[in-house]
């Protein structure tokens, strides 16, 4: 064994031994293939940037892991690939080749207290679709994510899907303070309902209203459910967020779909930086979203160029930690072993079999190699 | 999913709040046989009723909800707060009242008490302040402006400004009784905290029509008076 002492590594950063790597690399191709046949194209983007710029990002400014350069400027590692993205767009594609389709594997830096499936460097798989406007472009990116996850091999998952107007429309018509408005926006977000229950009852707001709200995330389920919450509400933004839900369901159930994805409002994820359809990805055994993703169509303005955008991220940590408690993830297994006593000859096979797509180590006779094979030819 | 075929964990904490709990899950119509908070066992399986309860100290609960080894948990609020863990609240059980407060010995609150009878608390710029609950104590002066050193104790608060190692305390009291008997007075209320439900966030999904039916079955029992405790 090497010294260890000396040869720790940060908090919150790990290294990814063969086993692992090939796990996150198997799943990054199979979405590669998924990506191009809906027409999306790779982007890489650099891994520092001038922290001004990743602000859009609306990551807690003490989550940055930041460094000042030479010159005295502040930079910033990303702390997601959709605020890239958008800067890239907005500065070097425009708005002459929207609709875009790009895609990206890549590794993100957040600062938080590390846990199982969050560290501090971890990685994402998504998409981006910049210039669509429309209820199909929300459609495909959720069938996308639904795909990916399908194709990685996970069985038990659900995608809730929710619209943040619903529930801004019906907010933003209460008869309270804007700093009340947004308490019950976070308490909502962080599904304390006690907290709002209080704020509800502390601000004397009409029980009719008041009993809808706190109904508000018991609704959840399929399509019935936009024909119960419609019901509820005569305000015209939300509404409209109904209709707009209605209709990517709609498609969803078009694109087959359908069956894995419920309605939930309580859905918000961050209420300023989206602004319509949201989603998220959830597995058993994983206490936290394997992927999640929406449309956020203020964030390219921030970048002076307004369009409208919808995508998603998947969680490669998070979607290995899902596949591990589904079943055993074979990980470093070859095809072929061959031992022979005649070099020549094992290596003749082996390049044989290579020529035919499969893996082949080649052993000496009596040497032992620490890997597993599902063939072992002796020559 | 077929998902009422799936085990619900639900996290129980030891003591007098794991009793009321046992007392509402029974309320609920949920399995309660020979189920104990204060016994040795820390695991109770009811595999007809699809249902596990695990028994731990209150402020791990918050941690068991939050990795999904337990889907539910029921602890109070000032265990939730403390761990600032990222799990959903669902419900008030309106037991194990208590009260987050700051107090100073008597001699102290005396000396600084201005006429109309409050104390001020900019008195204690830079002092020190003992706790179990630093994130607690640090949330309250932070937002009084105030400046203070936080020193992190595992029980007996009270000791602290009887050996001169903190001027003032932050603790959960229910009566009182022993900030009293130990010479101390409470000069601020920071918040009331009482039993609470919470939930994993996956779980709160993969899981939602049993969770939503057990907390539904709770709230009524609440709302109708269930029992009050002190």
């Amino acid at each position: 064994m090497p010294q260890k002492v000396g040869l720790q590594l940060p908090h919150g950063m790990r290294d990814l031994l063969p086993g692992d790597t090939k796990l996150i690399r198997d799943l990054e191709n199979l979405f590669v293939d998924r990506f191009s046949r809906w027409g999306y194209f790779e982007v890489i983007t650099p891994v520092l940037e001038y922290y001004e710029n990743l602000l859009p990002a609306e990551t807690p400014e003490d989550q940055f892991f930041k460094l000042i350069d030479r010159e005295g400027q502040i930079l910033a590692m990303r702390t997601d690939m959709t605020t890239p993205i958008a800067r890239m767009v907005a500065a070097k594609i425009g708005q002459e080749q929207f609709p875009l389709r790009v895609f990206y594997l890549a590794n993100v830096f957040r600062y938080e207290s590390p846990q199982r499936g969050r560290q501090r460097e971890f990685f994402q798989a998504g998409v981006e679709l910049i210039g669509d406007p429309a209820p199909t472009a929300d459609a495909e990116v959720i069938t996308l994510a639904v795909e990916c996850l399908k194709e990685a091999g996970l069985e038990g998952f659900q995608i809730s899907i929710g619209q943040v107007n619903f529930l801004k429309g019906i907010i933003d018509s209460m008869d309270v303070d804007s700093p009340v408005k947004d308490g019950i926006t976070q308490a909502i977000s962080r599904k304390d309902f006690v907290e709002l229950e209080m704020l509800l009852d502390k601000q004397r707001i009409d029980p009719g209203l008041k009993s809808m709200i706190l109904s508000l995330p018991a609704l959840r389920g399929g399509v019935q459910v936009i024909d119960q919450a419609i019901t509820l509400t005569e305000n015209v933004t939300a509404r409209e967020a109904l209709e707009n839900l209605r209709e990517v369901f709609h498609l969803l159930d078009v694109y087959g779909v359908g069956k894995e994805v419920f309605v939930d409002f309580g859905i918000m994820r961050d209420f300023d930086y989206y602004s319509g359809i949201v989603f998220e990805g959830y597995s058993p055994g994983v206490g936290a979203p394997i992927c999640g993703g929406g449309r956020y169509d203020r964030m390219l303005g921030k970048y002076g160029l307004d369009a409208p955008a919808t995508g998603f991220a998947i969680g490669m940590e998070r979607l290995m930690l899902a596949l591990e408690t589904e079943h055993q993830v074979d990980r470093t297994t070859v095809d072929y072993l061959i031992v022979g006593s005649d070099p020549a000859q094992a290596i003749k096979k082996a390049q044989e079999l290579r020529g035919q797509g499969f893996s082949v180590l080649v052993a000496g006779l009596g040497q032992s190699l620490p890997v597993a094979a599902r063939k072992k030819l002796e020559l | 999913m077929e998902e009422n075929n799936t085990l619900l964990t639900i996290a129980l904490p030891k003591g007098k709040l794991g009793k009321d709990a046992v007392q509402i899950l029974n309320a609920a119509d949920y399995p309660t046989e020979g189920l104990k908070t204060d016994s040795r066992k820390l695991l109770f399986d009811y595999p007809d009723s699809k249902v596990r309860y695990i028994v731990c100290r209150p402020t791990d609960i918050p941690i068991y909800v939050d990795y999904g080894a337990a889907d539910l948990g029921i602890v109070g609020k000032d265990s939730i707060f403390e761990s600032n863990k990222d799990v959903f609240e669902l419900l008030d059980l309106k037991f194990g009242w208590c009260r987050f407060v700051l107090a100073v010995p008597r001699t102290t609150a005396e000396k600084h008490t201005d006429p109309d009878g409050r104390v001020n608390l900019n008195n204690f710029n830079h002092a020190r302040v003992a706790t179990k609950f630093p994130r607690v104590a640090e949330a309250f002066f932070r937002e009084q402006g105030i400046q203070v050193e936080v020193i992190k104790l595992h029980g007996n608060i009270e000791l602290a400004p009887m050996v001169n190692l903190a001027e003032m305390i932050v603790d959960i009291v229910s009566t009182g009784a022993t900030l009293k008997e130990n010479d101390l007075v409470a000069v601020a209320d920071i918040f009331p905290a009482s039993a609470r439900v919470i939930a994993n966030r996956v779980s709160y999904r993969m899981k939602y029509q049993r969770v939503q039916k057990l907390i539904e079955k709770m709230r009524d029992y609440v709302d109708g008076g269930g029992k009050t405790c002190d």
